[in-house]
């Protein structure tokens, strides 16, 4: 075991105190804009598609226009049934072949277009990875302007796995094309709800 | 073979040099337009470095805090004092599940230790999930550049490995349906994998947390499905407070590839039920330059390759040219602290620019420290026989003004010798400038003399 060598060596190493800074005193955060239209902007800035409605019967509707009669659809979002029951999935590897995946966003951040999503609201952790589509609902009161407002709202206690989730995958490994749908989703869509008009 | 010589031979295809060096400008371009689009950047910079420096003040604290919590959240934590331990102990957990295939997601600590190395000789496959490591790995080749490992291919020469590798078809050049191809691959492999290996980006110390960045979504693939999830880091990673995440997610995707936020940003605080989660920390010399006062501060680098992009001397010389497996300024900070004999002639591989400190998202000052390492190196006799021959004879001709003067008489004299037998490397591609006829000093006592005498003489 090094534990005891490494951590002497750490101390033996290590300067005086250097003050940890208060990164607000610096004149960090509060600069990004807050609005639906920066969010939007944003989202398809990094290639998520986005639909505004008023009630989730619109985003209902909108996943039957659109997707095959056929296709496997998980939801975590009470009012949006899908057909695979997430319960009864023990092994994630079955999840193979999922068309979509349904789940909510606790909240977006404008300045990225990131949404916070906790393991809680997804079932499975490789819900959002393992899926073809992602289809993400998120109210539109529920947006920060940047990741410092992001994080006061991000709880840790109790907290498994959450994550940070901007668009579908993507790589540009190969001579820096853009290429959508690397490992995870091939598409990301955001419904953004309950506008207050 | 020393870095000029490298950068020698990878000059000798012009039409390709040139284009490597615009891609990755290209990435610079895209930095600064993100970086332009924040107005507290600046400030964000300045966080990030003072975080950082609070952190090394105390990093044996934040080690014991972070392993605290995170063994309270049912991760086990184990401590690697070099790469052979690291190897070890990660080969140990797999040996005990009993582990046939391991996929894994970028990490250059593992790169670092040769892992990949070491868990075949005992007979585990590891996947490399991040598509250009996947590419460089199956040519059984090491990354060229730390956030983009296959930068230095051509779309044609990828064609050519998964067709002799994946079976794709002979000719195939289309990004879009080689990417399609290697999903198709690497699906397979997470689905059949018995244990997932990912980096750290940041370890939280108070949440015992830790955060892993991905586009591709490869790192969450394998941890998500395997029973078991190790991951390995540098005890640099840590950070203090979990708001501290945001000081530098929001720099590091746009340092990196001009993104406002990479696609996953993933919070690992426990283990999934029934899944086992390790974590190991790693010194590997981290320690050593800690204590290196000089050069500590390069512990604070979040890998982000944004002073690769903007490196004049990367560009024009691609990431193998350089003897280290981190190449870049960076890199030639940290090799040093490696193996001074061994990667003594990487520091040298700069203009001295200050490119890459002007970019640094955690203000290190890369240049400075190169400088320094020149110096150090020098002094310990490390540098090439000529180079310090030349030092010595240069010091000896500035400090005497006779020989200066006939020295300077001798170059002006024969610089169009020099043009034409290129005999400075430097006019291998250029020409030294036609010399004046006189020197300053000769210029000016013959002013001196033309002039007439002054009226009022100052008294
Ligand atoms: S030294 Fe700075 S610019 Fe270079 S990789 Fe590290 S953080 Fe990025």
């Amino acid at each position: 075991m090094s534990r005891a060598t490494i951590l002497d060596a750490i101390r033996r190493a290590q300067p005086a105190l250097k003050p940890l800074p208060e990164p607000a005193a610096l004149g960090v955060g509060g600069r990004m804009e807050n609005s639906i239209s920066q969010f939007v902007a944003t989202l398809d800035f990094i290639g998520a598609r986005v639909i505004r409605g008023r009630s989730l019967e619109e985003a209902a509707l909108w996943l039957r226009e659109n997707l095959p009669a056929e296709a496997r659809l998980a939801s975590t979002v009470p009012g949006l049934p899908g057909n695979v029951d997430l319960g009864a999935v023990i092994d994630p590897h079955l999840l193979e072949g999922l068309h979509t995946a349904v789940f909510p966003a606790r909240f977006g951040v404008c300045e990225n277009g990131a949404v916070w999503v906790e393991e809680s609201d997804l079932g499975h952790r490789v819900l959002p990875m393992i899926a073809e589509q992602l289809f993400m609902v998120v109210r539109a009161a529920d947006l920060v302007a940047d990741m410092h407002e992001a994080y006061r709202r991000v709880g840790q206690a109790g907290l498994g796995f959450g994550l940070f989730l901007a668009g579908p995958s993507k790589t540009a490994d190969i001579e820096q094309c853009l290429v959508i749908g690397a490992h995870g989703a091939r598409g990301a869509t955001v419904f953004i709800w309950d506008e207050v008009v | 073979m020393s870095h000029a010589a490298n950068a020698h031979d990878f000059l000798r295809d012009p039409a390709r040099a040139a284009w490597h060096d615009q891609t990755l400008w290209m990435v610079r371009v895209k930095r600064d337009r993100q970086a332009a689009k924040v107005p507290d950047w600046e400030a964000l910079r300045e966080a990030a470095s003072q975080i950082k420096e609070h952190t090394l003040s105390r990093l044996a604290e934040y080690l014991e805090e972070f392993e605290s919590r995170a063994a309270a959240n049912g991760i086990q934590v184990h401590w690697a004092a070099d790469g052979e331990e690291h190897n070890r102990i990660v080969h140990g957990i797999l040996a005990r599940h009993g582990v046939r295939k391991l996929v894994k997601s970028k990490s250059m600590l593992t790169e670092e230790c040769h892992l990949n190395r070491h868990l075949e000789e005992h007979g585990i496959e590891v996947i490399d999930t991040d598509l250009g490591e996947r590419i460089v790995q199956l040519q059984r080749k090491p990354p060229s550049h730390i956030v983009m490992p296959a930068i230095h291919l051509k779309r044609a020469e990828v064609g050519e490995v998964f067709h002799e590798h994946l079976g794709t078809p002979r000719g195939l050049d289309d990004a879009q349906e080689l990417t399609e191809a290697a999903r198709q691959h690497l699906r397979r492999q997470f689905l059949t994998a018995d244990a997932a290996l990912t980096g750290v980006n940041f370890a939280v110390a108070e949440t015992g947390g830790f955060v892993v960045c991905t586009n591709e979504g490869n790192a969450d693939m394998g941890a998500h499905l395997a029973p078991v999830h190790i991951a390995c880091m540098g005890i640099e990673k840590i950070i203090p407070k979990q708001e501290h995440l945001g000081v530098f997610l929001r720099l590091l995707a746009r340092s990196a590839t001009g993104q406002p936020s990479t696609v996953f940003s993933s919070h690992f605080y426990k283990p999934r039920p029934g899944q086992e989660m390790h974590i190991v920390l790693v010194d590997n010399g981290r320690s050593r330059q800690l204590g290196r006062e000089d050069y500590r501060r390069s512990l604070a680098c979040i890998r982000c390759a944004a002073c690769f992009n903007t490196c004049p001397v990367y560009r024009r010389s691609g990431g193998y040219s350089y003897s280290y497996f981190i190449a870049g300024p960076i890199g030639s900070i940290l090799a040093p602290n490696v193996d001074k004999a061994a990667h003594g002639d990487m520091p040298f591989a700069s203009t001295l620019c200050g490119s890459c400190s002007a970019v640094c998202p955690v203000k290190i000052d890369i240049h400075t420290q190169l400088l320094k390492w020149r110096q150090e190196i020098t002094a310990e006799g490390h540098a090439p026989w000529w180079k310090t021959l030349a030092m010595r004879v240069t010091g000896l001709v500035l400090k005497r003004p006779a020989l200066y003067a006939l020295a300077g008489r001798l170059a002006r004299h024969f610089l169009p010798l020099v043009n034409l037998l290129k005999l400075d490397p430097w006019t291998r591609s250029r020409a030294l400038p036609e010399a004046p006829g006189q020197s300053f000093r000769e210029w000016l006592a013959e002013t001196e003399r033309a002039k007439p005498p002054a009226k009022n003489p100052p008294p």
